[in-house]
């Protein structure tokens, strides 16, 4: 019988061998076993970071169409299994949305599935958004932000993944390789927990998480054993015990399947916030459950962002409050569920919030932004209400240098001291 | 304050994985000895494109860098060209101080035929040009004259670190080695056995380090203006 | 520094969601040049076809083949005749080293080369005007003398003729040809082809014709210094005597002598058996012409065994076809004869040697010896010359005249034919005469003679044969033998007509000269090979575009396209610098916004413009 897993030919492997620390770019490709790696530090970018944490997870089926730059992902995947680390069913789909469909179909009968896409292969696949999460399917899908088209455009704009924000998936945006590794491992605790069921979208940005490298602490096996069993679907698809899947359905039943699932949404918050304290106690990594707070005690202008720019956004927030300027930052973890509470909390102090917009939204009440509309709404409840403004920047994957964010900080302390906005949204770049 | 920029010039797909290694064992180098390090594999420049020009970045400094999201090296000071052509083909020294650009060509030319393909505006900008055999100082296999001493089986592994994928072959091999060897010689910042530490090919490193052939650009400017009795256009950073 | 995108000024700007020019060839272009993609470049190189290089007079071969391909004889025939005056002669007599060495005969067959030679040769002789008087320039006032008026003192005065010089041709008998006359039976070279050809050098005028004049008794040595520069190819026309007993006897003749005689067309006579002497081509001539000439039984009596035999294949075939017997390895011991008169002759069983001279010193094997009945010996073992009238030190022992590598015998005086390199073929003597002749220019213009730089001859490995269908050697006719044995003036190899000429100039391959095929403009995937400017003959780079993805190179089926490494090409022109590495902000990117943000600004007025006129008639009806 011919083996299923092929050994990699001598010939390739001669000239393979090398210290697993070095290089920026690389992972720890060389392992002849998982345990090998596990409990290891290791360089390495956000697409080895994914891939590494579905090798992690063990994941059962993967389902993967190219497409920059979440590729390396699936290409270190598809490695990971000829090197016989990985025992998973690798599905070529011959596109997002049937890439999408396999998912649902594996995940129904109870695999631990595993997919992703980056820009426009994100919107291809929208059909299959709604099914995925209305059949209560934890798959896990894995985004490297990429710009919609036109023009082709291989640098992050979180447009991609923002627009499938309404669909029921759990969305959140990590920001540095080992918080993608991190996000990949909650985000499977957090969608298989049979009290929430819902699949998930662990996003990170395209080049600057993607494809710049940092260090990435692997678990040990007793931790990964510990934090994520293997998977159990409730009602997988089993011919010893039938059940039927996504039934055609009469309107009036609408209504209660409806409210079923937007509660599941809100029930994902307590279970997020349980997994974020049990990953912080089996891992030693803590994370906020939500909201992201730097220099927040008794900031007066405060950015609200999310994503890899997160990072420079701290580097500013440190200057202006070497300037004086009580500054802030409040990075989102999670958009999906909408933390609104902590939001609120975070900015308790905040006179004008800046929302840092790595996207576009054509012709909302935001004028150009998609996060301040959730922003926006959750502020509008709160007991300061503080003056909200939005920030068109790094579009089309551009960078947004230290010099951009200063500018921004200038026209918050502005509306500070003017009591009121200038605009509801800059284009930063673009304006004086 | 010490801070260098490496960019490191090379082409698409068939030559990549070189560039790959030199930005690679220089950012490692520079971490060993503990500065700030950065490696950054080219994006933005489609570098699936065959025998595009195509860049690989380094950038080390004893403060943390700030700006790591930065596409291209604002200012390189070191510039090395992994295929002789590209002397003609771009405008490497974009940015780079006057007078402070270390080039070093990977060439069995000498370094004056190489020079006459700057333009003043580029001239302006060399400090030094070091021409090295890379080709004949590698480690030799491989048969392709197209990617420099390896074949086309290697190719695939590279092409996928090309996506930003693992790097599947040893780091510091081929070309890289005597490229690397040439320009931590020719720079004299990271000692030379640091650098070697991290390249596999150690022998074709050093060399590499022993056999290239240097051009004091600025030196030999700086006596030829004031000979001329006019002042020297710009300083070394 | 970082190109930020916020920063980019208004005209590098891509308009409307990236709306780019349009991908016309030039301005797409033009917008993107890539030429710094490439480290190597795609050069036409034309490199020596073999056939060209082995041809002594250095014909143009694959050109003219190129040209008969086309049908355009007239081209073909005035590209032979730049190198070889006598199309017709050597299209029929010529041995043939460029089919030897034709790469063709690796792929399948070698090409036949000397049938269109002939065909073109003939084409030319067909011509109502001499077009060769127009190439040929006023005289310049310098006088050159040619002594014998054979093959290469013939192609001398043509070329010495074409370089300006008046010419005086000197020869012993009374008729222009040497050995094509003298040596080359009718049936093989008729007669009125090699005199049309004569005729046609002589019609150009200033190329004076003293016939019956012989060098050594009406003409020595210091006349020939009167000229400003001479050339001497007297040709060996004296049959070597066979030193055995016998030789003296009525009917012993030489091959050579009768050859000449029927050649001159003086009345002959052949025995009925003739026995000739000789391993060689004039042998076989000698033999096949006696069977013409009355002969019933001819036998080639040889030294040589049957693979030694210095025949050229198709004439021993042909030989052997119209009857002509051989006894190889065997000599001729003695002749017998009866009142002086030849009636026999002795024979035994020989083989070829050579002492160190490099003379033939036969081996005769004792006690083998045997009779045979004959009323006819011809004896064709070879040639040589009467040299006493050349000055002793200048010509060898051999009956041969020495000359350094340039064909020079002495100052301006060169030599060249058999007279120098012993029995040869035409085509050598007409390759010495055109040397002879440039040679003398350059020595009149006081020009150094230096060797000829090496020339890279293409082998047949580095042709793409894969663009080469195989396909069988077109044959030229042949009379059959029974009726060309009738007559000496029937011509035993027939023409091609004009398709096989054409067909089988199709077969060339164009070592590594190209003909235009088109592969390199078809194959190009970047539109970068131009055929509209005529750098070598048919194409040009598009330097500035070209990626040097080396597609042309790889399938270039003459292998006239080389890859050179890009950095060996250092003018200014050379240089294709981007700004960045990836070009949109080189080329007609950096200006795209304004044609097409203009284009936008139009579209938006017109569509105004008709809908205003509409709704203001709809105003006017209410």
């Amino acid at each position: 019988m011919a083996k299923t897993i092929p050994d990699p030919s001598e010939e390739t492997l001669v000239r393979t061998e090398g210290s697993p620390d070095l290089g920026m770019t690389p992972g720890l490709a060389h392992a002849q076993r998982l345990s090998e790696m596990a409990g290891q530090t290791m360089r390495m970018n956000g697409c080895s970071a994914s891939s590494h944490a579905a090798l992690f997870a063990d994941v059962d089926v993967v389902t993967a169409y190219p497409i920059r730059p979440y590729t390396a992902i699936m290409m270190n995947i598809a490695q990971f299994i000829a090197d016989g680390l990985l025992d998973a069913e690798y599905i070529h789909a011959d596109g997002e949305h049937s890439q999408l469909s396999a998912a649902l179909g594996a995940a129904s009968a109870g695999a631990r599935v595993f997919t992703g896409s980056s820009g426009v292969g994100v919107t291809y696949a929208y059909e299959m958004y709604s099914p995925i999460s209305g059949a209560r399917i934890p798959v896990q899908m894995a985004i490297a932000d990429r710009t919609l088209d036109p023009p082709g455009d291989f640098g992050s704009e979180h447009t991609d993944a923002l627009c499938t924000r309404d669909m029921g998936w759990l969305l959140g945006w990590a920001c540095t390789p080992q918080e993608v590794f991190d996000k990949h491992l909650l985000g499977f605790a957090i969608g298989e927990d049979p009290r929430c069921l819902l699949p998930q979208m662990i996003c990170q940005d395209g080049y600057f998480v993607s494809h710049i490298s940092g260090e990435v602490q692997l678990p040990t096996m007793e931790q990964m054993d510990t934090f994520l069993p293997p998977y159990k679907h409730p009602f997988a698809l089993d011919p010893r015990k039938p059940v039927s899947h996504g039934p055609q359905i009469h309107p009036q039943q609408g209504p209660p399947l409806q409210l079923e699932r937007a509660r599941s949404m809100e029930a994902a918050i307590p279970i997020i916030r349980e997994k974020t304290d049990e990953f912080a106690k089996v891992f030693g990594r803590e994370y906020p459950h939500f909201v992201e707070s730097y220099m927040l005690e008794d900031a007066e202008i405060v950015f609200v962002i999310q994503g890899a720019h997160s990072v420079t956004c701290m580097s500013a927030v440190k200057r202006a409050r070497e300037r004086g300027i009580k500054a802030g930052m409040a990075r989102l973890l999670w958009i999906r569920p909408f933390p609104t509470e902590d939001l609120q909390q975070a900015l308790g102090t905040a006179k004008v919030v800046g929302i840092v917009e790595t996207n576009l939204c054509m012709g909302g009440a935001s004028l150009a932004g998609a996060l301040t509309l959730d922003v926006t709404t959750a502020l509008y409840q709160a007991q300061n209400r503080p003056l909200v403004t939005s920030f068109m920047a790094g579009l089309g994957g551009e960078t947004i240098p230290l010099e951009e964010f200063a500018w921004m900080v200038d026209k918050l302390e502005a509306a500070k001291e003017n009591g009121h906005i200038e605009k509801a949204a800059h284009w930063v770049g673009f304006e004086e | 304050m010490i801070y260098h920029e490496l960019s490191v010039w090379t082409r698409g797909i068939i030559m990549d994985k070189e560039a790959r290694d030199v930005a690679n064992c220089i950012a490692n180098a520079a971490a060993k000895v503990g500065f700030h390090s950065q490696m950054i594999s080219d994006y933005v420049d489609d570098p699936d494109r065959t025998n595009c020009l195509v860049r690989k970045y380094a950038r080390f400094s004893d403060e943390p860098i700030e700006f790591k999201f930065i596409y291209e090296n604002p200012h390189p000071n070191w510039v090395v060209l992994v295929e002789e052509t590209l002397v003609k083909a771009v405008n490497f020294f974009r940015g780079t101080a006057d007078g402070s650009g270390v080039l070093v060509v990977n060439s069995a030319r000498e370094p004056e035929y190489l020079l006459k393909f700057l333009p003043e505006y580029m001239l302006q900008k060399l400090s030094k040009l070091v021409a090295v055999d890379a080709v004949s100082l590698a480690e030799q296999q491989g048969s392709s004259p197209w990617m420099f001493v390896r074949d086309l089986g290697q190719l695939a592994y590279d092409r996928m670190s090309t996506e930003g994928a693992n790097e599947r072959s040893a780091v510091g091999i081929g070309i890289a080695a005597p490229l690397l060897g040439a320009l931590t010689a020719a720079t004299g910042v990271l000692e030379l056995d640091v650098v070697a530490d991290t390249v596999e090919e150690r022998d074709a490193f050093y060399r590499g380090a022993e056999n290239h052939r240097v051009l004091d650009y600025a030196e030999t400017h700086k006596h030829m203006q004031e000979a001329a009795g006019s002042p020297v256009a710009g300083t070394p950073a | 520094m970082s190109v930020k995108g916020t920063k980019i000024p208004v005209e590098l700007r891509l308009p409307l969601a990236g709306v780019t020019p349009a991908p016309t060839e030039q301005a797409g272009q033009e917008l993107f040049p890539t030429g710094n993609f490439r480290f190597f470049r795609p050069v036409y190189r034309d490199k020596m076809p073999p056939c060209n290089h082995a041809c002594p007079t250095g014909e143009n071969i694959q050109r003219y083949l190129d040209y008969v391909k086309h049908e355009r004889f007239f081209d073909g025939y005035m590209t032979i005749i730049d190198d070889n005056p006598m199309p017709a002669v050597t299209g029929r007599v010529c041995y043939h080293p460029c089919e030897g060495a034709c790469n063709r005969k690796d792929h399948d067959e070698p090409i036949g080369i000397r049938n269109v030679e002939r065909f073109l040769g003939d084409f030319g002789l067909e011509l109502a005007d001499n077009p060769i008087k127009d190439t040929v320039p006023p005289v310049n006032g310098k006088r050159v003398a040619v002594v014998g008026s054979g093959p290469g003192g013939l192609a001398c005065a043509y070329h010495a003729r074409r370089l300006g010089y008046r010419v005086t041709v000197f020869e012993a008998l009374s008729k222009a040809g040497g050995m094509m006359r003298g040596g080359i039976p009718h049936w093989h070279l008729p007669e009125d082809v090699l005199n049309k050809e004569v005729a046609k050098i002589e019609d150009l005028g200033d190329i004076e014709m003293k016939y019956n004049t012989r060098v050594g008794e009406d003409v020595s040595w210091d006349d020939l210094k009167d000229f400003d520069a001479a050339f001497i190819s007297v040709g060996q026309d004296v049959g070597r005597k066979l030193p055995i007993e016998g030789n003296d006897l009525r009917g012993v003749v030489g091959g050579l002598e009768f050859l000449r005689e029927a050649g001159f067309n003086r009345p002959v006579k052949v025995g009925k058996k003739v026995l000739v002497i000789g391993g060689g081509n004039t042998a076989s001539d000698t033999a096949r012409s006696a069977l013409r000439l009355g002969a019933e039984e001819v036998t080639i009596v040889s030294l040589e065994a049957p693979d030694e035999l210095l025949i050229v294949p198709e004439d021993l075939e042909q030989a052997k076809e119209e009857g002509v017997q051989f006894k190889t390895n065997t000599a001729c011991a003695r002749i017998l004869g009866n009142d002086g008169v030849v009636n026999g002759a002795v024979l035994c069983k020989a083989r070829l040697e050579k002492d160190e001279g490099g003379n033939v010193a036969p081996q005769m094997e004792e006690g083998t010896e045997y009779e045979v009945d004959c009323d006819t010996v011809m004896i064709s073992i070879g040639q040589v010359q009467h040299l006493d009238w050349v000055p002793e030190g200048l010509r060898d022992e051999r009956g041969l005249i020495r000359t350094d590598p340039y064909g020079r015998i002495d100052g301006n005086i060169f030599a060249g034919g058999d007279i120098i390199r012993g029995p040869a073929m035409v085509v050598d003597a007409l390759g010495d005469g055109k040397r002879a002749a440039n040679n003398i220019d350059k020595v009149l213009n006081g020009l150094e003679l230096v060797p000829e730089s090496p020339v890279e001859v293409m082998p047949y490995e580095r042709l793409n044969t894969a663009y080469f269908r195989h396909a069988p050697r077109i044959e030229a006719p042949v009379l059959p033998p029974k009726e060309r044995v009738t007559d000496q003036k029937m011509e035993v190899t027939l023409a091609y007509d004009q398709e096989q000429a054409v067909g089988e100039s199709d077969r060339c391959m164009s070592c590594g000269v190209c003909n235009g095929c088109d592969n390199c403009y078809i194959v190009c995937p970047d539109v970068s090979v131009v055929r509209d400017q005529r750098e070598n003959g048919h194409y040009s780079i598009r330097t500035k575009y070209c990626k040097g993805c080396l597609v042309c190179v790889q399938e270039c089926p003459t292998g006239c396209l080389e890859k050179v490494p890009e950095l060996d090409f250092d003018e200014e022109g050379d240089v294709t610098r981007m700004e960045t590495a990836f070009s949109v902000f080189d080329g007609s990117h950096a200006t795209q916004s304004v044609p097409i943000a203009k284009m936008h600004e139009e579209a938006i007025a017109e569509y105004d413009a008709s809908r205003r006129a509409k709704v203001d008639a709809g105003k006017g009806e209410k």
